[in-house]
């Protein structure tokens, strides 16, 4: 069902706006990962940690599902849809890849605020632990930034179904 | 991220039914990544779950207690 102009606009704003943010919040959590893990300072290492389970609850996961609930209204509710475009699909094998390997990680943040809350988590105590942090939210912005780019410069191609679709759709145009 | 939509003519490129090439591209980024990825879970051994960086047990237990502090003990 393709949408009115004002409400493809209104959709399209929001779905910018938390991708925006979504890109936003991961660059504050990699700060933050890279914080606990290079920092010397017990308290704010402790800190550090203790934010990034803040920000994955209340601005990643949350901007995360609501940038794909909006990819997915824009564009099946416009004339570029889901599956016709190599670009649209590919973003949204991007995003679906991020929103799972974050909700796979979701776990590993809270147990490491648990620890920071409860242990001093000086020198190298769960170094790899640390250091997954740092690769996996690395990871997740190289993935977003990449969903970015194929957003603004929409590289051409259509997928079989696409083409299907167009060919269904021209009879019915040139009648 | 999908305004403006599609032109009439998008679809009317020359080699319309030939994958586009920075799909080709893109696919072989991807299945060398891959690759490493499972390569990397082979040499780590094996394991690439979320909690393999966490030891069994309590979390917030004496283990992980890298000094003297007692849970829930600020340090100076």
């Amino acid at each position: 069902m393709i949408m009115a102009p004002r409400l493809r606009k209104f959709a399209l704003t929001a779905h910018v706006t938390v991708s925006v943010g979504w890109l936003g919040a991961v660059v504050c959590f990699l700060a933050l990962a890279v914080a606990g893990l290079i920092g010397e300072d017990a308290q704010r290492v402790r800190a550090a940690y203790l934010a990034m389970e803040f920000i994955t609850w209340f601005a990643v996961l949350p901007l995360a599902l609501a940038s794909l609930l909006t990819g997915v209204i824009s564009s099946l509710g416009t004339a570029w849809g889901l599956f016709r475009h190599y670009w649209v699909l590919v973003k949204f094998l991007l995003i679906i890849f991020a929103t799972a390997v974050l909700l796979l990680q979701v776990e590993p943040i809270g147990s490491m605020a648990r620890v920071a809350a409860e242990t001093s988590l000086a020198g190298t105590a769960l170094g790899e632990m640390r250091v997954s942090l740092v690769i996996h939210s690395g990871g997740g912005l190289l993935v977003l930034l990449a969903a970015t780019v194929l957003a603004v410069y929409k590289p051409r191609g259509r997928t079989r179904y696409g083409r299907r679709k167009q060919d269904e759709q021209r009879p019915a145009h040139a009648s | 991220m999908t305004d403006p939509p599609p032109t009439a003519g998008t679809g009317s490129e020359p080699g319309r039914g030939a994958t586009p090439r920075w799909v080709k591209v893109l696919g072989i980024i991807v299945g060398v990544l891959l690759l490493l990825a499972v390569i990397a879970m082979i040499v780590s051994g094996g394991d690439h779950g979320p909690g393999r960086h966490l030891p069994s047990g309590n979390v917030g237990g004496q283990a992980y207690l890298s000094d003297s502090a007692e849970p829930g003990v600020q340090q100076p």
